[in-house]
């Protein structure tokens, strides 16, 4: 076997391996903040101040934030595996890089809103939301290059 | 470091783990570069943004200078309601009861502010907005050298009311003892600044009080939720050192009139409880829902701050100066204190209500309360009906059931008046004209308050002789300006069989509009100022004949006589072009009141020959404006003037 046929079959398993990754990181996103979801309904069940009560309308708001943008990043996730795999584009380096910048966009988009909702002064929300903009915009990259790099493939 | 540091920190370094790592091993040279460039000025700009947050600073400064909010004795806040009750809770937090007293800030406080200057009874006020506090520069009032006041700025932390007028209070800096602005911004859009004793009829050579401590020992009565005052004597020298007033809630909330919510709510934290009680569709046992009443109790709900209570002992009242009100609805009001009934300053001589805010005197004195069981619901509703189609504003103000307004407040019980015929048969009045509702002739406005005529709140029948005895205005001359006592005694033995009260030539001959505006008392002379403008009275009346009587309330002593005679004036064509303002210097009132004089003679001499000597008008074929002037003066040479105070 040649060193070129070599590094084929290297390339061909990671290939699977990128994008069954984001599949199961995309539903682990998915199960922790629909787990999260079924908190805060629980909370509203059982009227928990520390969530309803009008002065922690804030809070209510960072959290709801945090359960929809958790679940829609798992939910990307799993798009950009099937992406991935169903483009064969596993192996090319943007795809590496996307997929790094969705991730970090996932833990901080939607932990910087939990984060924010965690601690909050009366009207605003926690510090944890400044790691907010940073998440989105790890998120805007990713996308960006994943649209630009699948239309020149 | 703290527990919100740390964690934002940690999350960011997990972000960065995944995120630079791929970015790291995939990219080449400068982009690695860029990207580490980049990820270092996240990290530091988030770093610098959580060690600089403002509202954390803001949030955590302890308020010790002014009445603080704080949940003791079972009672948890609206805060605490909403999640169950939202529609309530959001008809309450669009009422003016929620917004008697809030704390100073950008949505609260009414009036322009940041940059403005107001000049009132020769002080300047310099008013400044820094952030979110509120600040006003002025004379310092505890001056008592001689020479000028030295210039002091005072932090406005607190304000009353948003509905008709708005007061500012400052923190005094002695405890949380509050002193009063001595200027109010009037609302209703008329939009202008006033001193504060033009607000109300106070005797005008009274002077005006900061009221230092005023709202900490009287006002919060009313306008806060289970007030603890927390003022005593510590030192035992006879003077109140320690002012450490909180409220559960500032402005009037649900627990004011439904009792301390802790145990209710704690209770239906439980779902199963709260759904087992709906499908049972009872009522909850565990908080007072005063519409469940009998009529006396809820209407005690309401009597609390609505009628003029007194404490009925020392100790009670000593109580309530550290622990505030013992009474919650529900009880009986009366155990704990007693219903005034009669004094001045509040009262007609005869014991009906004449200032406003205490419509339970006069509700406990009508028929209809005492025999039956009408109560302030009857008319009036806490939270708008979910089917009521008025905008929330309309509801708001006065927060009236749909239809309250007409003759439905009295036919849902006296249902023979929903005839017409049997309806105009009675009231001698043609068929919805103001004359056949109900309101006009059995509750008029004989209240004074808020600078206009209120409704009395006490169902009672129109009276001449009540007018003669008390000099409170009857129905029939209040709409009716334009005709005298005896028209009205006649009308109403014709139509009822009520006997004539014996009069005197005035009042047989002159309009009682016209006696009470030029003779009565401050009180009478600002229901009448009022009226003259009252829609109802200008359709039954006519409005050529009252500007030289409103022209004579434009000179009055009483502030809030003239500002009631201006507002009134002011859409008449006699006040065409007038220079005039309610606290202008006396030769400008005289000037403005000349003005209209001058204005409506002009006209009346070209147009109106007619006499009509019960409206002091003489002719000799053409119009004599010097008798005319010399009738005036000489009714209002004869005026009795005491000093009069009206506690609303």
């Amino acid at each position: 076997m040649s060193k070129d046929s070599k590094k084929i079959k290297t390339r061909d398993a990671s290939d699977g391996a990128l994008g069954a990754k984001h599949l199961r990181v995309g539903w682990c996103f998915v199960a922790l903040y629909l787990t999260m979801g079924l908190c805060l309904e629980v909370m509203h069940g059982f009227k928990v101040d520390w969530y309803l009560n009008v002065s922690n309308e804030t809070r209510r708001l960072m959290f709801t934030l945090a359960h929809s943008h958790g679940t829609l990043l798992g939910i990307l996730h799993i798009v950009f595996g099937l992406t991935l795999k169903g483009e064969g584009a596993s192996d090319a380096s943007w795809a590496r890089r996307a997929g790094a910048c969705l991730t970090g966009a996932a833990i901080l988009l939607p932990g910087g809103f939990l984060l924010g909702g965690v601690v909050i002064y009366a009207g605003d929300p926690g510090r944890g939301v400044l790691l907010v903009p940073v998440g989105a915009a790890l998120l805007l990259f990713a996308v960006v290059t994943t649209a630009l790099n699948l239309r020149k493939n | 470091m703290d527990f919100e540091l740390l964690s934002i920190g940690l999350l960011l370094s997990i972000g960065a783990v995944f995120a630079l790592r791929g970015m790291w091993s995939e990219g080449e040279g400068r982009s690695r570069w860029l990207a580490a460039g980049l990820w270092t000025v996240a990290f530091t700009a988030i770093a610098w943004a959580a060690t600089d947050y403002g509202p954390r600073e803001r949030a955590l400064a302890p308020l010790t200078d002014q009445p603080i909010e704080l949940n003791v004795d079972g009672y948890v806040s609206s805060r605490a309601c909403e999640a169950c009750h939202p529609r309530e809770y959001g008809t309450w937090y669009d009422s003016y009861h929620r917004t008697m007293t809030q704390f100073a800030s950008e949505e609260a406080i009414a009036a322009p502010w940041d940059g403005i200057e107001v000049q009132a009874r020769g002080v300047d006020y310099k008013l400044e907005q820094d952030g979110d506090e509120f600040w006003v520069e002025m004379d310092d009032l505890s001056h008592r050298g001689g020479g000028p006041a030295p210039r002091v700025k005072r932090r406005v932390v607190q304000t009353t009311g948003s509905h008709e007028s708005q007061f500012y209070w400052y923190a005094s800096g002695d405890g949380r003892r509050l002193s009063l602005l001595l200027i109010y911004w009037r609302l209703l859009g008329e939009d202008r600044w006033g001193p504060l004793d033009g607000c109300c009829i106070t005797p005008p050579d009274s002077g005006q009080e900061s009221e230092t401590g005023r709202w900490n020992r009287v006002c919060n009565r009313c306008h806060a939720t289970h007030v603890s005052p927390r003022i005593s004597d510590e030192d035992g020298d006879g003077f109140y050192d320690r002012w450490d007033t909180h409220a559960v809630e500032l402005g009037i909330a649900c627990e004011a009139c439904h009792g301390p919510g802790g145990a209710h709510a704690d209770n239906y934290r439980d779902p199963f409880k709260r759904y087992s009680a709906y499908s049972a569709e009872e009522g909850a046992t565990d908080i007072v829902n005063p519409g469940k009443l009998d009529h006396e109790r809820s209407s005690e709900a309401c009597g609390q701050c609505h009628g003029i209570l007194v404490f009925a002992g020392d100790e009670g009242r000593e109580r309530w100066r550290e622990s505030g009100f013992e009474y919650t609805p529900g009880e009986s009001l009366h155990d704990s204190r007693d219903l005034v009934m009669e004094g001045d300053g509040q009262f007609w001589s005869d014991g009906m209500i004449r200032v406003s805010g205490r419509e339970y005197n006069g509700l406990v004195r009508t028929p209809c309360f005492v025999n039956g069981e009408m109560s302030c619901l009857s008319c009036h509703g806490m939270h708008q009906a979910a089917d009521d189609p008025r905008p929330r504003e309309e509801w708001a103000d006065d927060q009236l059931h749909p239809g309250m307004r007409g003759n439905l407040a009295c036919t849902q019980c006296h249902k023979e008046f929903d005839d017409e015929a049997y309806l105009t048969a009675h009231s001698h009045h043609a068929p919805g004209s103001t004359g056949s509702n109900c309101y006009n002739c059995h509750m008029p406005y004989t209240t004074y308050g808020l600078l206009k005529g209120i409704r009395s709140h006490e169902i009672s029948s129109p009276d001449v002789r009540a007018s003669v005895e008390t000099g409170r205005p009857n129905a029939c001359n209040q709409c009716h300006l334009d005709k005298t006592m005896a028209w009205a005694a006649e009308g109403l033995e014709d139509w009822y069989g009520i006997d004539k009260p014996s009069l005197n030539k005035e009042q047989r001959e002159v309009a009682a509009s016209i006696l009470w505006s030029l003779k009565g008392d401050a009180g009478q002379r600002a229901l009448m100022a009022w009226s003259f403008g009252w829609e109802s009275a200008r359709l039954a009346s006519g409005t050529e004949w009252s500007p030289p009587f409103l022209a004579a309330l434009l000179s009055d002593p009483y502030h809030a006589v003239r500002y009631i005679a201006e507002r009134s004036l002011k859409d008449l064509p006699a006040a065409k072009g007038l220079r005039y303002d309610y606290m202008m210097e006396r030769s400008g009132r005289n000037a403005g009141m000349m003005q209209v004089l001058k204005n409506w003679g002009t006209k009346q001499g070209a147009t109106n020959s007619r006499a009509a000597p019960e409206l002091l008008i003489e002719t000799d074929g053409v119009f004599n404006p010097h008798a005319m002037q010399q009738r005036i003066n000489q009714l209002l040479s004869e005026r009795v003037d005491p000093p009069l105070t009206l506690n609303e």
